[in-house]
């Protein structure tokens, strides 16, 4: 048996030449469908090559025409070339990467008019294999539901007066000063209650008095000798021993007393706050508007606002889905069935597996010659799904300009080549159009913008976790066509006076996230105009409704208010009166003991120096008799 | 149907005039592009052999047919096998990374988990297959011919309609 089937060759061969003459015929078609897939996939609208041609040998790549779609207006083209050819690497090619050293898109052109609609057709939804969130849909529903939040302002000043009911939002309202007022004035008597039990058992008086009586039967004045002297000062003086004790009692109750007084006093600081809960608790139920409100730009402009930003960070989400960051071993992950997962390995020709070294862009925003728009000069270098591979950044740049002083700038720096990612982006459009300019859903305004010219800035800084976006608009000239007749609802109305009156309109719209926390706020200058026109028309309507409030809830808990510091002042003036009483009496008797107490002693003092005089003078006669 | 349809194929192919080695040859040959992604380049390869090779084709597109039915349930395995083989053995990491930065090797998709897994997969079992297969081929020619023509089943197909009209088919087919 023969183990080699020569005649087998010819199969080989004739399959072999059926692939080439077939690749041959059909490759252009294949590619360029593929091609146009993919973009689809990420664009979401129709994208078409006319002429496409791919050289196998050369390794080129030609169109004529490039047609993108714009998914928002499907009858206009995002982007539209004319012919465009470069060359791939082939080395890199037959290492299965695609590496295009120099591009140029001449005479590109945004915004041109379709033959055919560029909508894809509507296919059911799939569920996607990887559903595992964006890093920035969070922070979109964040914003969105912050905007969905902001209350639909309705304003009818006459309605105020109307609608205020006092006695059902008494009596809805769960008012809590009334409760503490009564709770207060219960405190206040069962601490004089107990004051007054003490009372009951503690009477001083009677060792007052007899104190008083023991010091009172001593007369100095008829002691004769210093025996009977010292003691009447032993009496004195366990007298003023027991009246020192009474005092230090008198003192520590006096303390005490005033210390609980004090404590209730408590009360009276709080009534304030107690009183402005109760006013806010049914300003609340009232639901009267708050005229100093504020977000007013966020309430017109909010949703439009939100979707723009929206786009960018689905723009930075869908950049940095294809250029992922740099990362080490790669993880093992759950890959579709029969998909597996690309393991890559460092590349020694820094080859990524796809890599435009750099796009050379130039064109006009204008649909045609005539009508011709900005005229575009642009660059873009390093556009790479492997960004590490290369260690360079990807960087953008376009500017256009036009006579009439319209002007656009896009700069952008995309670094992906390391652990923490940086993006960056800075877009400036001057006098840009707003005519028939579509504005999100509103409550406020109409669903376009008849006639305007805006500045737009966006500064845009994506690094590592924290994303921070500004968009700046300043919009002049607006035209809203408002209907004629007037709203229902007076902020409507106010909303679109002022509107029709300011030349100037401008939205300062931030969005900061760091760690979790996001901040999403707009500032405009509608915000101030409005809210004064609003004062100037609801403040009256407004202070009458809530002297109204203001009137009632006094009436319900002044009465007790009155009750609770005149019992207080009562109490504490009966029971820091009896005390004080006390202390005055024990006092009056502590000065005189004291006074007698040095009289005794000095009584004592002089009848020693008596004594003393008499024994010197008894010895000096004794003595002057001895010696005569 | 298609079970019918692969038993009346194998009856033939072991009734046919190759020798058992040339039809174990084909069939374990056709487990590689049965087990692996099909549009692979190494699968190309494979066709090469198969084409120039004196093996059994129809074996091998048999066996194309069976292990392909075990592929879609065994792929969980061969991702595993793939990564391991391509990320976790450090000694083989300079190899990944010479043939990755090497000509035509990288269009061969090797750096694929599933592509790799089921391709050392079903290389493991180039010889198993062959050598369980050559002696079925045996076993058949040599006890289970006649018992198998006995069979009522076998019996039953043959004597029905359907039999009648698939073999007048096959007979037009030439």
């Amino acid at each position: 048996m023969r183990w080699i089937r020569w005649k087998g060759l010819i199969p080989l061969l004739v399959i072999i030449a059926l692939v080439v003459v077939v690749s041959l015929f059909f490759m252009d078609k294949w590619m360029e469908t593929g091609i146009e897939k993919t973009m689809e996939a990420v664009t979401g609208a129709r994208v078409e090559m006319d002429g496409f041609h791919f050289n196998l040998f050369k390794m080129t790549l030609k169109w004529d025409r490039l047609q993108v779609a714009d998914p928002r207006s499907t009858m206009q083209n995002i982007i539209e070339t004319d012919r465009t050819a470069f060359r791939m690497n082939t080395a890199a090619m037959l290492r299965k990467r695609t590496v295009i050293e120099e591009m140029t898109l001449s005479n590109l052109r945004t915004g041109t008019q379709r033959k055919t609609d560029g909508a894809l057709p509507r296919k059911p939804e799939k569920p996607k294999a990887d559903s595992r969130p964006g890093p920035f849909d969070k922070l979109k529903a964040q914003m969105a539901e912050r905007v969905a939040k902001l209350p639909v302002l309705q304003f009818d000043p006459s309605s105020i007066k109307r609608k205020l009911n006092l006695d059902s939002l008494i009596a809805v309202a769960d008012l809590k000063m009334p409760a503490r007022l009564d709770s207060s004035k219960h405190r206040v008597m069962a601490v004089s209650a107990d004051w007054e039990n003490f009372y009951k058992g503690f009477r001083p008086d009677n060792d007052l008095e007899k104190i008083r009586n023991d010091f009172n039967s001593i007369d100095p004045g008829k002691l004769k000798t210093v025996p009977e002297l010292m003691s009447a000062l032993d009496k004195v003086q366990a007298g003023q021993k027991t009246l020192k004790a009474i005092q230090d009692t008198i003192r520590t109750r006096r303390d005490r007393i005033k210390t609980d007084f004090d404590q209730l006093k408590g009360y009276a600081a709080s009534l304030d706050d107690w009183y402005k809960e109760d006013f806010h608790s049914v300003m609340a139920l009232a639901k009267l508007p708050d005229l100093s409100v504020r977000n007013i730009g966020m309430m017109l402009f909010g949703k439009s606002m939100v979707h723009e930003i929206d786009r960018i960070l689905g723009i930075v989400q869908a950049v940095r889905s294809y250029m992922p960051k740099k990362s080490g071993i790669p993880e093992k992950e759950k890959p579709q069935r029969m998909k597996g997962q690309d393991i890559l390995f460092p590349s020694r020709h820094a080859w990524p597996k796809f890599l435009i070294r750099k796009v050379n862009v130039s064109g006009q925003t204008g649909e045609t010659d005539e009508a011709q728009g900005l005229m575009l000069t642009g660059e873009a270098s390093d556009i790479t799904s492997q960004p590490w591979v290369i260690g360079r950044p990807t960087k953008l740049s376009l500017n256009g300009k036009k006579g009439d002083g319209r002007s656009l700038s896009l700069t952008g720096n995309l670094d992906h080549t390391k652990d923490i990612e940086s993006d960056q982006f800075h877009f400036k459009m001057d006098r840009v159009s707003l005519n028939n300019f579509g504005l999100a859903e509103s409550d406020y305004l109409p669903k376009t913008i008849k006639k305007g010219l805006a500045d737009v800035n966006v500064n845009a800084d994506f690094t590592g976790g924290r994303t921070a976006v500004r968009l700046a608009v300043a919009a002049r000239g607006l035209d809203f066509d408002f209907p004629e007749q007037a709203s229902a609802n007076k902020f409507v109305d106010i909303t679109r006076d002022v509107m029709r009156r300011m030349d100037l309109i401008t939205l300062d719209t931030r969005l900061i996230e760091e760690g979790g926390k996001s901040d999403f706020r707009m500032d405009s200058n509608l915000d101030e105009r409005i809210s004064a026109e609003l004062k100037a028309m609801g403040s009256q309507a407004l202070a009458e409704a809530e002297g109204k409030i203001r009137g009632r809830l006094d009436g319900m808990v002044s009465g007790k208010r009155t009750e609770l510091n005149g019992l207080y002042g009562e109490k504490r003036g009966l029971i820091e009166g009896k005390i004080q009483e006390y202390e005055k009496k024990a006092d009056e008797l502590r000065m005189a003991v004291d006074a007698k107490i040095e009289k005794i002693k000095a009584d004592i003092e002089a009848r020693k120096k008596q004594e003393e005089d008499k024994l010197k003078k008894g010895a000096k006669n004794l003595l002057d008799g001895m010696l005569k | 149907m298609i079970f019918i349809k692969l038993f009346s194929k194998l009856i033939k192919i072991l009734k046919s005039g190759d020798s058992p080695s040339q039809i174990a040859w084909g069939f374990a040959l056709g487990s590689i592009p049965g087990l692996t992604p099909l549009f692979c380049l190494h699968n190309a390869a494979v066709l090469f052999l198969l084409l120039v090779l004196n093996v059994n084709f129809g074996a091998a597109l048999l066996a194309l047919a069976v292990f392909s039915l075990f592929a879609w349930l065994l792929d969980p395995m061969f991702h595993a096998v793939g990564y391991w083989a391509l990320a976790q053995i450090p000694a083989l990491q300079p190899l990944w990374t010479s043939l990755y930065n090497a000509p035509v090797a990288p269009l061969t998709r090797f750096n694929n988990t599933v592509v790799m897994g089921s391709f050392l997969v079903s290389l493991v079992l180039l010889l198993p297959v062959f050598f369980l297969f050559r002696a079925l081929v045996l076993k058949y020619r040599n006890s289970w011919d006649d018992k198998i023509e006995k069979w009522k089943i076998v019996k039953a197909v043959k004597a029905s309609k359907f039999y009648d009209l698939y073999m007048k088919v096959k007979g037009l087919e030439g």
